[in-house]
């Protein structure tokens, strides 16, 4: 690691500040990223994100975000998709410059920056945004990956249904176009396709109440069939997307929910009945 | 270090970024060691270190020495610290004293001890670290005869004594203590155990007047015979070869065993031994030449 070269060479020659700089950039955990911003440190601010290669220098997202309230092409230096999930987990809003500097980055700071602005209408993305966004919400955790999807479907983003399809990727069929639809739950239903059905009713343009009943009865022939781990998660999935959670709750999903570590991404009423449910370890 | 002398440069601090540009590059530092924040730099025991954490490493041994003259701890980013110390024995006159003095307080023992024989000062080492790194040296060198030779010459200069049981076989013969005898070199040679004989006439115990006879004797019924093999004949001869520059004799077994000095330059030992000497050898091998 060059911060101990850094902090050597730089207080031998008398630049405490710039060292305590490059100290809480490199160590934000230890330094809770504290740093004057003297002469120095400004010039540094100012000047090495136009000099540093952005491919040799990764820093975490928190500390680009500290940084790029002082420049904003900091922000280039950090991996976008970590980035993304550090601004959807903690509801940050990036300025308009801030967006600006990622335009100017490379492809996958573009479509970070295309993904946060969003569009006016709903629109269907191409590549490189949409192998951006597939590559994000597998990488982040389930709990981060769910808000990216909800931040993805509120800014209009949408993804061609047959790329969705293709690659069976539960985690974005919400932005589906064309939506998937309430006759194509019914139909795998009726098809006994449980895993895919239970993934399809994430879709916003799938009627919730009138799947409702049919979901029920599949869950109930599914615990007949002892349970399929990826079935239920697809219907955790869906239903913690439609905020309609309490409606299919169970103790295995709720243990699903623990287990996922999926603490946060709902209502606070709906996690009391989590908890309790937890609690009891009984049915609602 | 892009990182480094990239805010060198912004700081404004573009010597001290030309420097470790210099220095990344392997070239010629001298001119920067007059500035005096340099030399406090590399004079500061934790700039190698932390080089040495960022991967950093040196391949010349000329520019390591040279930094080690202002801190031990630059070995640390020494690629190859063998040649480091191979280097340190060739050249072992040339070697400044500052130099030798940090490396008699080097963290690495090799080091340490090859650095306390070159100075004559033992302050620094245990008694017994001496033997066990010669015993490294004399594995690690062993296909190397000019190096071996070096060393044993150093190690005697500085009165180094070292046990005779793993010693025996080899030039280290000359520092081994109880010494080997003129009695046992003359035993050895009656029971035509020649090889040992003639590495154990490097011990400075042994009386040269008394066994030279019985050597030459020895030599021409290794030459002559047809009992030895060709192996046992090749270093029977390195043996005595060493043995004969140890003791300084080798214009006197270069009279009865001219092959000696085919041998030298095949060892590739010039340097071993005094300029007159090796014109001696010189003159012996374009003789030998001449006749094949």
């Amino acid at each position: 690691m060059e911060k101990s070269l850094l902090r050597v060479v730089l207080e031998e020659l008398g630049y405490y500040d710039v060292s305590k700089f490059f100290s809480a950039i490199m160590e934000p955990e230890e330094s809770m990223l504290t740093f004057e911003v003297t002469e120095n440190v400004r010039k540094l601010l100012d000047k090495l994100p136009d000099v540093l290669d952005v491919s040799e220098y990764r820093f975490p997202p928190k500390v680009v975000l500290q940084l790029a309230k002082h420049n904003p092409k900091w922000l280039l230096f950090c991996v976008p998709h970590s980035l993304l999930g550090f601004i959807v987990e903690h509801d940050i809003q990036l300025t308009q410059q801030e967006l600006e500097a990622l335009e100017k980055g490379d492809s996958e700071a573009q479509a970070l920056a295309q993904l946060l602005r969003g569009y006016e209408q709903p629109t269907v993305i191409q590549k490189p945004l949409s192998d951006f966004l597939f590559y994000a919400v597998r990488r982040l955790i389930s709990r981060i990956s769910l808000r990216v999807a909800r931040l993805a479907y509120e800014n209009n983003v949408r993804v061609m249904n047959s790329l969705v399809q293709s690659y069976s990727y539960r985690l974005l069929i919400p932005l589906a176009e064309p939506p998937i639809t309430t006759k194509d739950v019914l139909r795998m239903l009726s098809k006994n396709s449980i895993k895919t059905a239970f993934a399809y009713v994430a879709s916003p343009s799938v009627d919730w109440d009138v799947v409702l009943p049919r979901l029920k009865r599949a869950y109930e022939r599914l615990e007949r069939l002892s349970y399929s781990v990826d079935a239920l998660k697809n219907l955790l999935w869906s239903a913690l997307f439609r905020n309609r959670l309490q409606d299919v709750l169970t103790v295995r999903l709720a243990e699903m929910y623990n287990c996922e570590g999926l603490w946060g991404t709902t209502d606070p009423v709906t996690e009391e009945v989590i908890r309790r449910m937890l609690e009891k370890g009984g049915e609602k | 270090m892009k990182l480094l002398k990239t805010t060198l440069e912004l700081l404004g601090e573009n010597e001290i970024a030309a420097f470790f540009n210099t220095l990344e590059r392997e070239e010629d530092i001298q001119e920067y060691l007059k500035n005096e924040r340099i030399v406090k730099l590399v004079s500061n025991p934790n700039l190698p270190t932390a080089l040495d954490i960022a991967w950093f490493s040196l391949r010349s041994v000329e520019l390591v020495l040279k930094l080690v003259r202002y801190n031990r701890n630059w070995l640390d980013v020494s690629r190859w610290r063998s040649d480091v110390l191979r280097h340190l024995i060739l050249n072992a006159e040339m070697i400044d004293p500052k130099t030798l003095a940090e490396l008699r307080w080097s963290s690495h023992n090799q080091f340490r001890v090859i650095a306390s024989i070159i100075s004559k000062d033992f302050s620094r080492v245990k008694e017994d670290e001496v033997a066990c790194i010669l015993l490294d040296c004399k594995e690690d060198f062993a296909a190397n005869y000019r190096i071996t030779l070096k060393l044993v010459r150093l190690a005697r200069e500085a009165n180094v004594r070292v046990p005779r049981t793993h010693f025996e076989d080899s030039v280290f013969v000359a520092l081994v203590e109880p010494p080997v005898t003129t009695q046992e070199v003359l035993e050895e040679l009656s029971k035509n155990a020649l090889k040992t004989a003639f590495a154990h006439v490097a011990s400075s115990a042994v009386e040269w007047d008394i066994v030279l006879p019985r050597l030459k004797r020895a030599y021409e019924r290794l030459q002559s015979s047809g009992t030895y093999t060709e192996d046992y004949k090749t270093e029977a001869m390195n043996r005595l070869l060493c043995s004969a520059i140890i003791r300084n004799k080798l214009r006197e077994v270069l009279e009865f065993a001219p092959q000696l000095a085919e041998r030298y330059d095949k060892l590739k030992l010039w340097g071993s031994t005094d300029l007159a000497t090796e014109e001696v050898v010189r003159r012996v091998h374009k003789g030998t030449l001449t006749e094949d």
